[in-house]
């Protein structure tokens, strides 16, 4: 598991072999991909904790945890979902599981760009912002890199369906939140209406 | 009879709050981070209060202007009984002025909104309803009737509500209605110009809405004027402050001889004055500034007649504390008009109740006013010592613990500068600290990163080199191998 969690490294350098290799090749990449997940999670608190003040949380008081962390893994998780359930429709070629897998490896910059940034934060000032929110950017560029070109292999896609493909995903996304908000709103005013009929019930004269 | 005394001390405790000293108002200020209003020990608390009954006046009728003349004498325009009371400087009744002589007949004044006096002696008082200024020695007589004033280029007619005089001896005359700025005269009366009038803002959605407007319907819609100046008052350096109400930026402004804005609004986000809100203000709170006025040290308090509150600002235009409210308690007040600060003490005239709250600074005040007046001074040095003592009453006072970053940042102590800083949750000035830090750690240890520097480079290229040459020996001998089979 270990040995596939490190050939993550040779992913950010190839995504097209890479991803081929670990869809196909690789075993216990579930596994080795959670564990990066973690990792990155880990990274994430920690960062909170060890970046300098003056790039850091201004409010450390009120950071929570729990949210930070499924801050990562809800909108990973809602991709995966959505992707997979749209791309099963339109022939795409990997199973949930290995969509999850290329997700997670696809943020292995942003694993890489916290402890930079962390260290960074030590020894740059605001003036040398610029130089730091670079650091930032790249990470987030390469992320969407490896996200397409990642997305586009499992599949078996052509680049332009992949890039469609998202936005259907995004879509997707916004429409199921929409839906679970509407559900949640339902079953609420549900639960509210039969215990105010539990209610007069038991107090009738 | 023990049950007796258990209850008169019960009831002493429960009316505790009541008695003078103790504000029935949350002393606030606005944290600079989040603009949240953050609660903080109070500054000021209500001492006295003092009626025009005690006064040996009777009642106080509507009266709309309080202050303190420079001949240090107290001024009451006592609006709706149209007379001046006149006080010393410790609000003992001195005479009342409810008439004068003028061309040997007696006249009387109509609703007079505002009076001042020179520190001669010489009395300017807004004889609102009459139209006009009556200027009167200190004997009572006068000495310029400045009525029918001719304001030329403007449709207004002269209504005086405030007046006041400046070092160089101009009239400046707040007019009701006058949208061009203060009126200023001449000593005998004579109109000279408008002064300082506010800048208009148009509302932008206004300006497009209007884009699709006919030229009529246009002009049927209301006008974009600039609001107009609610009180004025002239600090100790002879510099004019207004105050305007309706608006919601810049009701507080300083003015110089050319009539623009001297005033450094540096910790007051967009300029706004009184309560800040991140949401759309709701027309019945917008702040309606009444009064101004300013201490020996220059800080200005403005008082905000729709919430009752005293905003205590430093010249520098940071917010320090505030005080006051809305109410019935001692402290509280209906309509407040006017503010005026003697030794430390804040007297608000309540127009609604008749009545003159007398407010005292606490310890906690005084200190906070005299660390923050060292601060502003630049003597960070001397700032050190008041700025702990607030710090020790009161360790959530941001501003305190961003001063005292700010004066160890100047005593060049970087690392507890930093640490003051981050307690002050002030990001630019942690960083500013942090670059001293570190540019003196790299001078200091300059000599050892550069052997560092130069070792990890000698040891790379030999590193590098080894390894090649190891590569080469295995390509060789594997070459070899192959060959010999």
């Amino acid at each position: 598991m270990l040995k596939t969690a490190a050939f993550s490294f040779y992913v950010l350098f190839h995504p097209i072999d890479g991803f081929w290799e670990l869809k196909n090749h690789k075993e216990k990449s579930f596994g080795a991909a959670n564990l990066i997940l973690a990792v990155l999670c880990l990274f994430n608190v920690l960062s909170i904790q060890f970046t300098s003040f003056h790039y850091g949380v201004l409010d450390r008081d009120n950071v929570n945890i729990l949210i930070n962390i499924s801050s990562f893994v809800l909108p990973l998780l809602a991709w995966s979902v959505l992707n997979w359930a749209l791309s099963t429709l339109l022939d795409g070629k990997a199973s949930m599981k290995q969509i999850w897998v290329q997700s997670v490896y696809s943020l292995m910059p942003l694993l890489l760009s916290i402890p930079v940034l962390v260290i960074a934060s030590h020894i740059m000032t605001l003036q040398d912002s610029a130089f730091y929110y670079l650091i930032t950017s790249i990470a987030v560029l390469w992320c969407t890199f490896l996200f397409l070109f990642g997305n586009m292999t499992i599949h078996d896609y052509t680049m332009t369906k992949t890039v469609v493909m998202t936005l259907f995903t995004f879509a997707g996304i916004a429409a199921s939140i929409f839906i679970g908000i509407i559900l949640f709103s339902t079953f609420q005013q549900l639960i509210s209406f039969i215990t105010t009929v539990i209610t007069e019930i038991r107090f009738m004269p | 009879m023990k049950k007796r005394i258990f209850a008169i001390l019960l009831t002493m405790i429960i009316s505790l709050p009541l008695v003078l000293g103790a504000a029935p108002y949350n002393t606030y200020n606005f944290d600079p981070v989040d603009n949240e209003a953050t609660p903080m020990l109070d500054c000021m608390v209500p001492v006295q209060l003092i009626t025009g009954v005690q006064l040996g006046v009777g009642d106080l009728n509507k009266p709309n202007d309080f202050r303190f003349g420079l001949d240090g004498q107290a001024y009451i325009a006592d609006t709706n009984n149209d007379r001046i009371i006149v006080l010393d400087s410790g609000l003992n009744l001195v005479k009342v002025i409810d008439s004068f002589e003028s061309g040997g007949v007696k006249e009387t004044f109509n609703a007079p909104e505002g009076a001042f006096a020179e520190e001669d002696g010489t009395i300017f008082i807004a004889d609102t309803q009459n139209r006009r200024v009556v200027v009167l020695d200190k004997d009572g007589s006068l000495i310029t009737l400045m009525a029918d004033v001719e304001l030329t280029g403007s449709m207004l007619t002269f209504r005086p509500q405030k007046v006041v005089t400046d070092v160089a001896g101009h009239v400046y005359v707040v007019g009701a209605g006058s949208t061009e700025g203060l009126i200023q005269l001449t000593r005998d009366g004579d109109f000279v110009r408008f002064f300082g009038s506010n800048r208009v803002r148009p509302n932008p959605i206004e300006v497009i809405y209007r884009m699709f407007l006919t030229r009529a319907q246009r002009q049927a819609r209301e006008q974009f004027v600039p609001t107009e100046f609610s009180n004025a008052h002239v600090d100790e350096d002879g510099f004019l402050y207004v105050t305007t109400r309706n608006t919601r930026t810049l009701q507080v402004r300083r003015l110089n001889a050319l009539g623009s804005d001297v005033l450094r609004h540096d910790g007051i986000g967009e300029e706004v004055y009184g309560d800040i809100t991140s949401t759309s203000v709701r027309a019945g709170t917008l702040a309606q500034f009444q009064a101004v006025t300013t201490d020996e040290d220059g800080n200005v308090y403005a008082l905000d007649n729709s919430t009752g509150r005293i905003f205590v600002y430093d010249n520098t235009g940071q917010m320090l504390f505030m005080f006051g409210g809305r109410g019935n308690q001692v402290g509280l007040f209906n309509d407040a008009q006017a503010i005026d600060i003697k030794d430390g003490r804040a007297y608000v005239l309540d127009a609604g109740r008749g009545n003159i709250t007398v407010f005292e600074l606490t310890q906690y005040g005084e200190l906070i006013l005299l660390a923050n007046h060292l601060y502003t001074l630049g003597e960070y040095e001397d700032s050190i010592g008041p700025w702990q003592e607030v710090i020790r009453m009161d360790a959530g006072n941001t501003l305190a613990w961003r001063a005292l970053g700010q004066a160890y940042y100047g005593r060049k102590d970087y690392a507890a500068a930093m640490e003051y800083f981050e307690l002050g949750m002030d990001r630019r000035g942690y960083s500013l600290a942090f670059g001293q830090v570190r540019d003196e750690w790299i001078k200091h240890y300059f000599s050892v990163i550069v052997i560092v520097i130069v070792l990890l480079g000698v040891a790379l290229s030999v590193g590098v080199r080894l390894a090649s040459s190891a590569i080469e020996k295995r390509k060789n001998r594997e070459g070899g191998e192959v060959k010999a089979c």
